[in-house]
């Protein structure tokens, strides 16, 4: 076999994967629309499937900024309610409307962001390690802050009057596929997504090619916090409130872009990681939704549903591949 | 190095057991303050305060825990407790659970550990009550029990049975999801979609439990159940919940966080017939009502966190509230109420902008201070709570005019 | 132009109380191959990554075409038209080959803020055409590639910059013999510009017939520079080691020695699309070796039989039992054992002790009376083989990441032969090793020979398989190609007409 022919054959192999994968996906969809009586692909429940997948699709595009280069921070959730309750007061308290909502918001959780990630990067410590600490003292920030609302407002965070044009349809979705483009070109046609990525795959590459390690993971923090800012605003708007959580309560709030993570990243060798990520957050919120319509209890026997699904697209991306999925 | 790594393991084990003990010595000072502490639940005169050094002084160092912090509800119970430790002069010690049920005892713990002179204890688990129980027992540290209680009678029993036990006040969990099962019968509500908090939670499950078996009974049916571990997630379930289910009459938060966001999903479902109903009497529910499908508000059971620290109170004052039988107080029907859209303001102004009992109005609620204070006045007390009571009292204290009660249809000639 | 690249002036460095490099002086001339030849050890690496912006000199100096040069990173070494293609693996798996090439550089093939991927191809394969390096799939993910194409990439990499001076640190080991020639025709090109190479490897009789000059180190210190035509192999590796290397390096025989009794019995051995039906018998006490071109299915050939690969058909059983070895575990429990080519990634726990790694395909018998570990057992059975093995560290709490290539390999290796084995796979066990821990890894397999163990020798190096076994398997195109006799057939030209 001549080189560009077994160059070709991968080439054809890849896209096959990808014609096998979403032709897989369609079936399924077609499938469950069938059980589910046809309700399923009605548009207003397509609607709400997207604006479902919105929140974690965002939070998953930053994600992969961030976890890309090796740095795992489980204090986005903790970041998002704390910096969500920063904009809303911005909105709220201080009148400042929707550019207060944004601004403060996203501003807040680059900083945050920042924070966590330098924690890990200049104190040498682990990410999850420093993360998980952060997730905390974010927490009780939030929580301190709660308290001191339940005594004097009535209630223990603002929920938003107004200003939930961004969480409401067709702008969501416009914002969704802009913020799609963007994250795709940045991380696959960008200097800094490839240096991320590098840093990622192999460290001391990176540094032998002259890749200023600390800047680029704290350059790919900032993106990745205005995506997760991004999304902290999409859902405050959204569900005009987020709660505060103590105790690592908030992973709660990322779990479903955790689960993202894992199924883009289970399908990196057919598709892009940002492209995964669109498929897999509508997928794991399509998910949730037709088990809803079929009429599966929600908190256990959806949950179980979703955990057998991340395994099956583990097991199904890796059919044959040779080597520890990592 | 190794012999350095060796050195540092041994020393790390002399701190930890020095800690150990350290922490036995502790207790040891607390049973000496407290060892004058005598008698029998059953014994009404020879119970007596613990003559701790905070207790010389007239004052105590009392211990509450709160299951979390996010949850409105939660804090406001533990707001209401601490309003009643401030009006006596008391200090107080704080633990926050992290919802967390393994927590509580361990705070339990370590609250006793730090000296406090009673316990107000939320705890929504059966088999641990006891527990708590012993715990109290052994470092002879009188506790309340707050809001949840224990519903078997032999647990009830041992309760009743331990010294140290000063009482339970709870509300009437049931009638909660009964007064929404009845609101939504009587006007002809037939289809709903429940959303409640994560399976199994302590608040929700007996609330929905109640409400399922009224309104089922009479003919009702449930749609969906659905269950979110964070309130934030319960509107996307909704929303997918409402593509399954169009057409349902009502939707019933079962907290104020799910019916908050049940209205947001009707908004974006576009489903204009629908209604809310929900229990939970806090701020962001409340401005709701009347402005959006939300239309029945009902709850209040945070006056059990107040009424609980006074009857810790009174034991530690030496006045236990105790039936003709010298049991301990032991109330579970703490009624809730509805908050109708023009008593909004009133509640909201001596509900929520303040506590609904006034600190001199609590600092009556001891024997010690009012000898005319007893158990059947503290009965009393909890036959006379209601919204429309409460108005009136604040009218007796001059905060409210005659015509701002009756422009609500309160008379108070 | 002056005919002086590069000189280095009393250049030292030191790794704590290690010293690396001790008063270096040496001297680069512009179109010339100039080896660096030591063990492992000796500091030659360190040199080289000095020299290109890897690492810092403590003292010294260094000119580059006349101008003094002191590289604070690869970048600007780059700048200096220096590069370096690394001893170890050095791409990023998860990213493209091309993206691999220009990694760090991909500014260049900015568009309004976008990379053009088009340019940047464009750009690697006109280096791919200049130097004739064959053909490199350039798009999909480098961790697909092959050792030796990812080898190629590097040396594209490193060409990328347009060097004048381009470091090669063990290169040719992880090239087959056809990837071999295909560099030293590129290394005879470069210097044909007028381009300069310095040349790390321990193939000695490689350096002799590629390089013009040759400077050997010894724990640090330059002890010999001369031109290539001046050195004999002995006295080269006499200058290397500092004394003669006791033994024999090559066996001497000319005839097949091995038992009659059959160990291991391979039928029709196949992996869709990588192997196809490879029959063959392992006698008690042969070395068999496994020779063939790049992509000829060699080292496929070592990952089948320990069964690593999925999918695979055929049979491979031991003869006197008829025990069929499906897995790994299979062949561990008959008594076998399987070294991979990519030692630090399939091989080594490297950020484990030795200790550890010795222990791991022994903790079987390291239990005590209730089936844990005793920690006297691993303690022995680590301090012991660690001795016998000559393993050179701080003791068998060394990580070994820490250790040269040679001593790695020793750990590596002596883990399975402690064992009661009858057969082992070893694939390209020399790789990367001085020609001191090479002799003496011969010296080993010699003695298991003789004990009656049977070896599968998978060698990128002709020369080794001719020198070691009693027969040798040549593949082609995933397939059996022939079994030659050492009796009759080893010859080198017998040998590379099999293969093609």
């Amino acid at each position: 076999m001549s080189f560009s022919q077994k160059n070709n054959n991968e080439k054809m192999k890849r896209i096959r994967n990808q014609i096998i994968l979403f032709a897989g996906i369609a079936l399924l969809v077609v499938i469950s629309n069938l059980i589910v009586g046809g309700s399923l692909l009605t548009f207003g429940n397509l609607k709400t499937i997207i604006s479902h997948a919105i929140f974690p699709s965002f939070v998953t595009w930053g994600m992969m900024f961030i976890f890309t280069s090796g740095i795992i921070d489980l204090s986005i959730g903790a970041n998002i309610l704390l910096s969500a309750n920063v904009g809303a007061i911005f909105a709220m308290d201080l009148g400042m409307g929707y550019f207060g909502l944004i601004f403060a918001t996203i501003l807040c959780t680059v900083v945050l962001e920042q924070l966590s990630v330098n924690c890990s990067v200049s104190l040498k410590i682990p990410s999850w390690i420093s993360g998980l600490g952060m997730a905390l003292v974010f927490e009780a920030i939030l929580t301190i802050y709660a308290t001191i609302r339940s005594k004097t407002e009535g209630s223990s965070v603002i929920t938003l009057k107004g200003f939930r044009g961004m969480g409401t349809m067709p702008l969501m979705a416009i914002v969704w596929i802009v913020g799609f483009i963007i994250a795709y070109l940045l991380f696959n046609r960008t200097t800094l997504g490839l240096n991320i990525r590098a840093i990622g795959g192999n460290e001391g590459v990176a540094d032998a090619m002259g890749i200023d390690k600390k800047k680029t993971i704290l350059l790919g923090a900032l993106v990745g916090a205005v995506f997760i800012g991004l999304a902290a605003v999409i859902q405050e708007s959204y569900a005009g409130k987020l709660s505060s959580q103590s105790g690592l309560g908030s992973l709660s709030t990322i779990f479903k872009s955790l689960a993202t993570v894992l199924l883009a990243g289970s399908f990196e060798r057919i598709i892009s990681m940002p492209v995964g990520i669109m498929v897999g957050s509508v997928f794991i919120t399509g998910l949730f939704n037709v088990l809803t319509l079929l009429g599966v209890p929600s908190g256990t026997g959806q949950e179980i549903c979703l955990g057998g699904i991340v395994i099956l697209c583990g097991i199904i991306s890796h059919w044959g591949f040779k080597g520890v999925v990592k | 190095m190794k012999r350095i790594k060796k050195l540092l393991s041994v020393l790390l084990v002399l701190v930890f057991t020095a800690f150990l003990f350290a922490g036995c010595a502790n207790n040891t000072k607390t049973e000496d303050t407290t060892g004058a502490t005598g008698g029998s639940a059953g014994d009404a005169t020879t119970t007596t305060a613990p003559e701790s050094g905070a207790a010389a002084t007239g004052t105590y160092n009392i211990g509450y825990n709160y299951f979390g912090s996010g949850s409105y509800a939660l804090l406001s119970l533990a707001n209401n407790s601490k309003v009643v430790i401030d009006a006596f002069g008391n200090k107080a010690t704080s633990m926050d659970d992290e919802f967390s049920v393994e927590k509580i005892v361990q705070d339990a713990e370590n609250m006793i550990s730090s000296g406090v002179d009673g316990l107000i204890i939320w705890l929504p688990v059966e088999s641990l009550y006891l527990t708590v129980a012993d715990m109290c027992e052994k470092a002879k540290v009188p506790f309340v029990l707050n809001d949840k209680i224990p519903s078997d009678p032999s647990i009830i029993e041992k309760l009743k049975a331990n010294p140290y036990f000063a009482g339970a006040v709870a509300p009437a969990n049931a009638v909660y999801g009964e007064a929404i099962a009845n609101y939504a019968l009587d006007n002809n509500l037939k289809t709903c979609i429940i959303s409640s908090s994560s399976v199994g939670d302590a608040s929700d499950t007996p609330r929905l439990d109640a409400f399922t078996k009224a309104f089922t009974a009479a003919g009702g049916k449930i749609l969906a159940e659905l269950h979110a571990d964070a309130a934030d997630a319960a509107q996307g379930q909704i929303e997918d919940a409402l593509v399954a289910n169009p057409d349902p009459d009502f939707v019933y938060g079962v907290g104020s966080d799910f019916g908050i966001a049940a209205v947001s999903a009707l908004e974006n479902a576009g489903n204009s017939r629908a209604i809310v109903v929900t229990s939970g009497l806090d701020k962001a529910a409340l401005e709701l009502l009347g402005t959006s499908s939300l239309k029945m508000v009902n709850g209040d059971f945070w006056v059990c966190g107040m009424l609980s620290a006074v009857v810790l109170q009174n034991y530690l004052d030496g006045t236990p509230l105790k039936d003709a039988d010298g049991n301990p107080v032991w109330v579970d029907n703490v009624m809730p109420f509805e908050v109708p859209s023009e008593k909004y303001d009133l509640y909201k102004k001596f509900f929520l902008d303040e506590y609904c009992y006034s600190a001199d109005e609590l600092k009556q609620m001891s024997g010690k201070t009012n000898p005319d204070f007893n158990y059947d006045a503290f009965l009393q007390v909890i036959a006379d709570y209601s919204l429309d009571n409460r108005l009136i009292a604040k009218y007796k204290e001059g905060k409210v005019t005659k015509e701002e009660l009756s422009a609500v249809g309160i008379n108070v000639e | 132009m002056a005919e002086e690249i590069l000189r280095i002036e009393n250049l030292s460095k030191s790794f704590g109380p290690t010293l690396a490099n001790k008063n270096i002086n040496l001297s680069l001339k512009r179109g010339s191959v100039h080896g660096l030849a030591g063990e492992n050890g000796s500091g030659k690496s360190t040199l080289a990554s000095i020299v290109c912006g890897i690492q810092k000199k403590d003292s010294g100096k260094i000119y580059k075409d006349g101008e003094e040069y002191s590289p604070a990173n690869p970048i600007e070494a780059g700048n200096r038209h220096v590069s370096m293609v690394v001893q170890e693996l050095g791409i990023v798996g998860n990213l493209s080959p091309v993206v691999n090439i220009f990694l760090g550089r991909t500014e260049q093939f900015k568009k309004n803020g976008i990379l053009d991927f088009n340019k940047m191809e464009k750009a690697a394969r006109e280096q791919l055409d200049k130097w004739e390096l064959g053909e490199l799939a350039l798009d999909g993910m480098t961790e697909t590639l092959s050792i030796g194409q990812r080898k190629i990439l590097e040396l594209i990499r490193a060409l990328s910059i347009d060097p004048d001076l381009l470091i090669l640190d063990e290169i040719s080991q992880a090239l087959s013999q056809d990837k071999r020639e295909i560099l030293y025709k590129f290394i005879k090109h470069f210097t044909g510009e007028g381009k300069t190479i310095l040349m790390i490897t321990h193939d000695l009789e490689e350096m002799l017939e590629i390089c013009d000059t040759i400077s050997v180190l010894r724990d640090g210190e330059i002890v010999a520079t001369k031109a290539c035509a001046d050195f004999t192999l002995e006295e080269l590796k006499h200058k290397m080691i500092g004394r003669e290397i006791a033994g024999d390096y090559y066996r001497n025989d000319q005839e097949e020695q091995y038992g009659e009794e059959v160990i291991l019995e391979v039928e029709k051995l196949g992996v869709p699309g990588q192997l196809e039906d490879v029959s063959f018998q392992l006698h008690k006490g042969e070395v068999l070796g496994v020779c063939g071109l790049s992509d000829a299915g060699i080292h496929t050939l070592g990952a089948a039989l320990f069964g690593l690969l999925e999918h695979r058909t055929g049979k491979v059983c031991m003869k006197a039992t008829g025990k069929l070895l499906n897995r790994p575990k299979d062949v561990i429990k008959a008594g076998g054992a399987y070294l991979s080519k990519d030692r630090d990634a399939d091989g080594l726990m490297l950020d484990a002790s030795i200790g550890d790694n010795i222990i791991v395909p022994n903790v079987g018998d390291m239990t005590g009376k209730f089936g844990f570990l005793s920690p006297g057992k691993v303690k022995k059975l680590a301090q012991e083989t660690s001795e016998a093995y000559a393993i050179k560290s701080t003791g068998i709490d060394h990580i070994v990441k820490r250790l040269s290539g040679g001593n790695k390999q020793k750990v590596n290796l002596s883990r399975w032969l402690i064992k009661d084995l009858k057969f082992i796979i070893l694939d390209c066990p020399t790789r990367g090793v001085d020609i001191g821990v090479k002799a003496y890894i011969y010296e080993v397999l010699r003695k298991a020979k003789k004990a009656g163990l049977g070896i599968i020798l998978i060698s990128d190096e002709l020369s080794e398989a001719m020198g070691m076994s009693d027969r040798i398997l040549v593949m082609r195109d995933h397939k059996k190609a022939g079994i030659l006799s050492r009796t009759t057939d080893f010859t080198e030209d017998k040998i590379i007409e099999v293969m093609l």
